[in-house]
């Protein structure tokens, strides 16, 4: 009798993970119409418009898909309320590109093949969109990116390829000028992570201290996801560094400032746009940011007043404050509807050369324009923590 | 000479870390001559159930949340073992059980993602700092790891000489069939080790937090550096866990001084598949190491 129960059990427990499994095949591929349904169109006549969108839903840093999806579907929800582009909704395919280079390949391959999308937003991380620009050149699709190597411009030539954040190569020359002439650094200690992005800033920085004749004292790798960076801290203590670069992500940051702080290496510390994440400074605590300046895209307390309509708008709906990946991928719906409309229809070769003529477009990162290589972003901000906050300091333009 | 000492005492804090986990699935191997892969993501469980639930959620205190995690996590460790380890361990061949908690993992680790969210968070308060010796600095945490540990050491020596069950343990790491003919029940010998093994888990996770922060891939590189720890310190032993474990956290911070950081990860595994090569029984020669 026992053993026939255990039969059933088992027979049980099997029919429940096969129920189990046929419920997340039936979730589908977060699509999504702007989120309101009320504005059904007509679609016998206008028909959508369909952009994919491949984002970090998951993998390391799973808030930044996070905030890239909400980013995206408010600008998508805006223009749809409007009436859409020449009276066309928008209709958002997404997939989750887990934040790793294999994965992003199989999602764009996937995005190209479906003829109906005529722009690709994403991946990311500039590694990630290494890893698939040649998938989108090759299907001449055009696809806007906030990764900022510079190794995007420099060691590829890819017409199809937008920036729709400042380059590596201007934030990180701004970065090295911050040291040199604000902070009057002599001994500068360079951290960077192992990645395209990591080492693309690091070869910025170098290049342009040794174009002023400074040589850094300690330049010291990590990967993404090492959790124990005393290493490279106990170098930078004993070479007596008076100032410190740091080229790496959220997490690996918030790791250094706090083992930073722990072993007494009390340095300011500029960097790109990662110390005025949320994601970051949500790890960290004001005494281990003292000293923190970030030259980064997006910072709210910047009196502009397009970005203060877009914080408004952004924290009303999702009762969150936005970010760098929020304000990016919302400025990237809002580019392809300025070239879609300027090239009057929406087909790929039609918005890739809408693209490269982008003038004069107001946005949360000032006036965008196209330059040859496609990048559409030409000004930074630079913001020092102060009590584990952002404060907006300045903007510089390219 | 003062970064020689700040690396060395990273190191043996790291090492009790790596020390730790190797015990845990040291004692299931033991047990049931199972390998847990899932370990890692039962270190990362215990501390998403202590920070994210009962600490910044429920509000408790420290000194209540820690034994409930714990509690809770034995819990966890008998329903997985009832589940999954017993019933997978009789059949006739050992990959099914080793599937099972591979698979085990995964839902783990989409599971916590599901409940508390992707974004990794921290305890703003819990053991931060450190004590200055002279030109040292000792992390507070480093300390606390230490302190667990042999606490830990010690608690599991005493289980072993004098409980009844921890006799049984070891009766049937011996020979399981023998133990079995003697009386002991080898099922309930499997669930408690397993809910043992849980309940370090959750130590360890409660001590990486301060230095790793809490998010999903927080304990990854620690499973798999405690199972090179078991393996070149004698797998199936625990004075051999011991030994790996502080070796490898040791020379593991100690090149991170010298050599590019970058390539940091790569000395426990050298160290690994070094020993696999030459001395495959570990240094302390266990009599497991199949």
């Amino acid at each position: 009798m026992k053993r026939q129960m255990k039969k059933w059990l088992s027979i049980f427990m099997v029919v429940i993970l096969v129920a189990s499994l046929t419920g997340c095949a039936g979730t589908p591929s977060l699509s999504s119409n702007g989120g309101t349904n009320t504005q059904k169109p007509d679609n016998k006549q206008q028909e959508e418009i369909l952009i994919g969108v491949s984002a970090a839903i998951t993998g390391p840093a799973p808030f930044d898909g996070e905030r890239t999806m909400q980013g995206i579907n408010l600008a998508v929800e805006e223009i749809n309320a409007a009436g859409g582009i020449m009276g066309r909704q928008i209709k958002i395919i997404s997939e989750d590109d887990q934040n790793t280079a294999n994965i992003a390949v199989n999602v764009v391959n996937k995005l190209v093949n479906n003829e109906k999308i005529v722009a690709i937003i994403g991946p990311h991380r500039s590694a990630n969109a290494m890893a698939t620009e040649k998938i989108m050149s090759d299907a001449k699709m055009p696809f806007l990116t906030g990764a900022s190597s510079p190794k995007l411009v420099t060691q590829v030539d890819n017409p199809y390829f937008f920036r729709i954040r400042g380059s590596d190569s201007f934030v990180g020359q701004i970065i090295a000028k911050f040291a040199l002439d604000e902070l009057k650094a002599q001994k500068i200690g360079v951290i960077f992570n192992n990645d395209d992005y990591g080492t693309g800033g690091r070869d910025v920085v170098i290049s342009y201290l040794e174009s002023k004749g400074v040589t850094p004292v300690v330049v010291e790798g990590h990967n993404t996801d090492d959790k124990d960076m005393s290493g490279a801290i106990t170098k930078c203590k004993d070479a007596g560094i008076d100032c410190l670069i740091m080229y790496t992500h959220d997490p690996e940051a918030a790791i250094f400032a706090r083992q930073m702080n722990e072993m007494g290496l009390d340095v300011p510390v500029v960097g790109p746009v990662t110390f005025t994440l949320p994601t970051f400074l949500s790890l960290v605590t004001a005494e281990e940011t003292k000293g923190f300046y970030s030259v980064a895209d997006f910072v709210s307390g910047n009196p502009d007043p397009v970005v203060t309509n877009f914080q408004k708008a952004f924290t009303e709906k999702y009762n969150v404050e936005p970010d760098l990946f929020a304000s990016a991928y919302y400025t990237s719906v809002y580019i392809l509807k300025d070239a879609i409309e300027r090239a009057g229809t929406a087909d790929r070769a039609a918005i890739q050369k809408a693209l490269l003529e982008t003038k004069d477009l107001p946005s949360v990162y000032g006036k965008l324009y196209a330059n040859a290589d496609g990048e559409l972003v030409h000004s930074a901000v630079v913001a020092e923590i102060v009590d584990n906050k952002p404060v907006y300091s300045t903007t510089v333009y390219e | 000479m003062t970064s020689f000492f700040q690396l060395l005492l990273g190191g043996i804090g790291m090492g009790c870390i790596y020390c730790l986990v190797a015990i845990e699935y040291t004692l299931i191997w033991n047990a049931s001559g199972l390998v847990n892969f899932a370990h890692d993501k039962f270190i990362m469980l215990g501390a998403y159930i202590f920070a994210g639930t009962l600490v910044l959620k429920l509000n408790l205190p420290i000194i209540l949340a820690v034994p409930i995690a714990l509690f809770l996590m034995a819990i966890f460790g008998s329903v997985a073992a009832m589940g999954i380890f017993n019933p997978l361990s009789r059949l006739n061949s050992n990959i099914y059980a080793v599937m099972g908690t591979i698979m085990l993992a995964k839902i783990l680790g989409e599971a916590t993602r599901l409940i508390w969210g992707p974004a990794p968070f921290n305890l703003p308060s819990f053991v931060k700092g450190a004590y200055k010796l002279g030109e040292v600095s000792v992390s507070k945490v480093y300390l606390l790891i230490m302190i667990a540990t042999i606490a830990i050491l010690l608690i599991i020596e005493f289980m072993f000489k004098k409980t009844k069950v921890g006799i049984a343990m070891r009766c049937v790491a011996e020979d399981k069939t023998a133990a079995s003919l003697m009386g002991v029940n080898v099922n309930k010998n499997i669930t408690f080790t397993v809910a043992l093994s849980g309940m370090i888990c959750c130590v360890v996770g409660i001590l990486i937090i301060p230095v790793f922060n809490v998010s999903l891939g927080m304990s990854t590189m620690i499973g798999l550096k405690g199972f090179a720890a078991g393996i070149v310190g004698g797998f199936g032993s625990i004075p051999g866990a011991i030994v790996g474990g502080l070796l490898i956290g040791i020379v593991e911070s100690l090149y991170s001084g010298v050599g590019p950081t970058v390539y940091r990860d790569v000395v426990a595994f050298v160290l690994l598949i070094g020993f696999l090569l030459v001395k495959p029984k570990g240094i302390l020669n266990s009599k497991a190491s199949k």
